[in-house]
This record gives C-alpha cells, structure tokens and sequence, in this order.
C-alpha cells in the first residue's frame, strides 16, 4: 500500500485532536491502525514502545516518527503541526477566558466540581499504572513506586533528580531478575 | 514586551525544555516539578489555578499535557503559551527524529525492555505524587473529595464516557453544592 500523503497525514491528525479526550494514544490508535490503515497492530505497538523510551510527551514523538517513515520531514511536520496547534490555540483563548471569569461564583463553583472530578479520573490512571506496575516484580516496583512517590511529595528530591537516583537502582532491579 | 515578560519567557523555557527532557513515561510524570515551579517557586498562579487549569486541558480537544500551554498563558500572555508548548514538543521531537534514524537500523530490544520496566514504577511514583497534589489542590470540601472518590469509582468499573462525569460534576459547583 502506498503511503499517505502529507495533506492525509495532516488531517488525519487534525481528526485524532479534535477528537482526543482523556488518553488520546487510544484515538491514534483508532485513527492509523482501525480507520485507515496506514500501520499494522505491530507497528503500532512496536513504534509506540520506541515512543516511550524517548523523552517528551509519547504522542508527539509518534506523531513525528509516523509522519517521517509515511513521508520524510514533511510528513512529520505535518502530523505535528495538526496535533499541537489547533489546541494550543484554543487553550490560549480559554486561558484569556478564564483570567476575565476565574472569580465570577458560578464559574468559581463550575470549576470546584470539573477539578474535583479531573482528579478522580487521574486516579484511575494511576491505579491502571499501578496494577500494570504490579504484574511484574509486585513487591519491589510498588516498594519502588511508594519510595519515588514519598521523595517527590516530602519535597526530599525533584523529579530530574529522583530519575537519575531512584532510576538505575530500580533499572538494576530489572536486570537482575529479568526473565531468563 | 517589557524585560519583565522576556525573563520569565526565559525561565519558562529552560525549566520546561529540561523536564521534557526528563519525560519518560507521560508527561503526568512531571506535573510535580511542573506544579512546584509554577506555584511555589514562580507564583505564577494559586494551587486552585493548577488545578483548574489540568481540568480545562481534561475537557479540551486535544492531549491532556496542553495544560502546559495554558501555564504558559498565565505566567506570560499569548508569548507564554507558544513558548510553553513548544519547549515541551519541540526539542524532544528532534531528539525522537534523530533517534527513528538510528532505531530502524538497531531493533534489538531486549536491553530497551529492562531499562523501560525498570523505570516504571520510579515513574508511576511521580504519576502518584501527581495524584497526590491534585486532589490536595482541586478539593476543598466534603463534597469536593465525595466527587473525586466517586469519579475514581465509575472511571475504574465502567467505560461511562468521562464528559457526563465533568458535566454532573460542573452542574452541581455552579449550583454552589461543591
């Protein structure tokens, strides 16, 4: 099959945006892999674990690498460009909204219940990572996770820092019992 | 634009390119370093702003961490925001371009996998310092942690759309029952 072209690349991304809420990873799953077909289950899966063991946020670094294996430089500024401007745009312009209506009691009220209720689904999140975290050396990643949780929210280390400590240690626990 | 405005672009540049470079595992790892700067060492907004902010991203199109866009906005105008949201996409996407080059012809992935679950449950420790943070930030009252629990129950039993969730939950703080 041939590959996308940039203009299809662009708005298939511009669709992924529109449409992501809560895990986006989930809507470009959809969009390349069930809608249109542009990658195979595994090149999904093979491009999104190289996703994450790069810094950034995983969806843009897929948006780039998909777009230039499809279609070089282009293809990727494409995809990219679809993902992150039409929302930085809009953000900007409720982050001018909320300056005006922060303080108006229904909008103060409003906002009570939306943060109340984005912490919870943050939570669930964190339980899926957490029993993710569990399937594989249950007690030493969640001892782990507990002592990286406590040093960032005691204030003992900052998160560069509790990366690049708690890091290899927790890394040198993975290499000793990894699976034969 | 004033030297006032220009340092703090400044600052939101380097602080925000050094955590993304810092980012494995979703950018809700470094909400903490994020909330920390933007709160308590910059006071560019109040805990409440912090987590008004990451529930506007939550109901927005978009990815979740354009939250960082609008941090941007608040701490430096319409220059704030681009700068925000490209120094956490930005470099990190030329570093993901460089390394797709390399990646196709080096596919041996065994010791990628232990680095990467190695670093999970440092990484998941941030996600809960997160948590952590937000719920101390997003809620004030009785009500406010009974909304969270209960958000927290039905995102983990059912596949209800989370959008029926903010809109109950918004109805009932602009009726001043939050």
């Amino acid at each position: 099959m041939l590959p996308p072209t940039t203009r299809e690349i662009f708005f298939a991304f511009l669709r992924i945006t529109v449409l992501a809420f809560g895990n986006a990873m989930s809507w470009v799953h959809r969009g390349l892999v069930y809608d249109r077909r542009w990658m195979s289950e595994e090149q999904f899966a093979q491009t999104l674990s190289l996703c994450q063991s790069l810094p950034g946020p995983n969806i843009t670094n897929f948006a780039v690498i998909a777009g230039w294996r499809w279609r070089g430089l282009p293809g990727a500024l494409a995809a990219i460009t679809a993902l992150i401007v039409p929302p930085t745009v809009l953000l900007t312009i409720l982050g001018a909204f909320y300056d005006r209506v922060a303080d108006v009691p229904v909008v103060r009220g409003a906002f009570n219940g939306l943060a109340a209720a984005a912490a919870g689904l943050f939570i669930v999140i964190l339980v899926k990572s957490l029993i993710v975290c569990a399937k594989t050396r249950p007690v030493s990643s969640l001892a782990t996770a507990a002592l990286s949780c406590a040093a960032i929210v005691g204030g003992v280390l900052s998160v560069p820092l509790a990366l690049v400590t708690l890091g290899p240690l927790s890394i040198a626990l993975a290499w000793l019992r990894r699976p034969a | 634009m004033n030297a006032h405005t220009l340092d703090v672009l400044g600052v939101l540049f380097t602080h925000i390119v050094g955590l993304a470079l810092v980012t494995f595992g979703g950018v809700n790892t470094i909400l903490p370093a994020l909330h920390n700067q933007a709160v308590n060492e910059q006071h560019w907004m109040t805990d409440r702003d912090f987590a008004n902010f990451f529930a506007l991203s939550s109901v927005s199109p978009g990815p979740n961490f354009l939250m960082l866009t609008l941090i941007g906005f608040k701490a430096a105008g319409v220059a704030g925001a681009v700068v925000a949201t490209f120094a956490l996409c930005g470099p990190t996407s030329l570093i993901a371009l460089i390394a797709v080059r390399v990646w196709d012809r080096f596919k041996d992935a065994r010791l990628r996998d232990v680095i990467q679950t190695g670093l999970m449950p440092v990484t998941v420790g941030f996600v809960a310092a997160a948590a952590i943070l937000l719920v101390r930030a997003a809620d004030n009252s009785l009500v406010a942690y009974g909304i969270t629990a209960a958000t927290t129950a039905i995102g983990l039993a059912t596949r209800l759309n989370p959008l029926w969730i903010f809109a109950i939950a918004a109805a009932a703080g602009a009726a001043g029952f939050v």
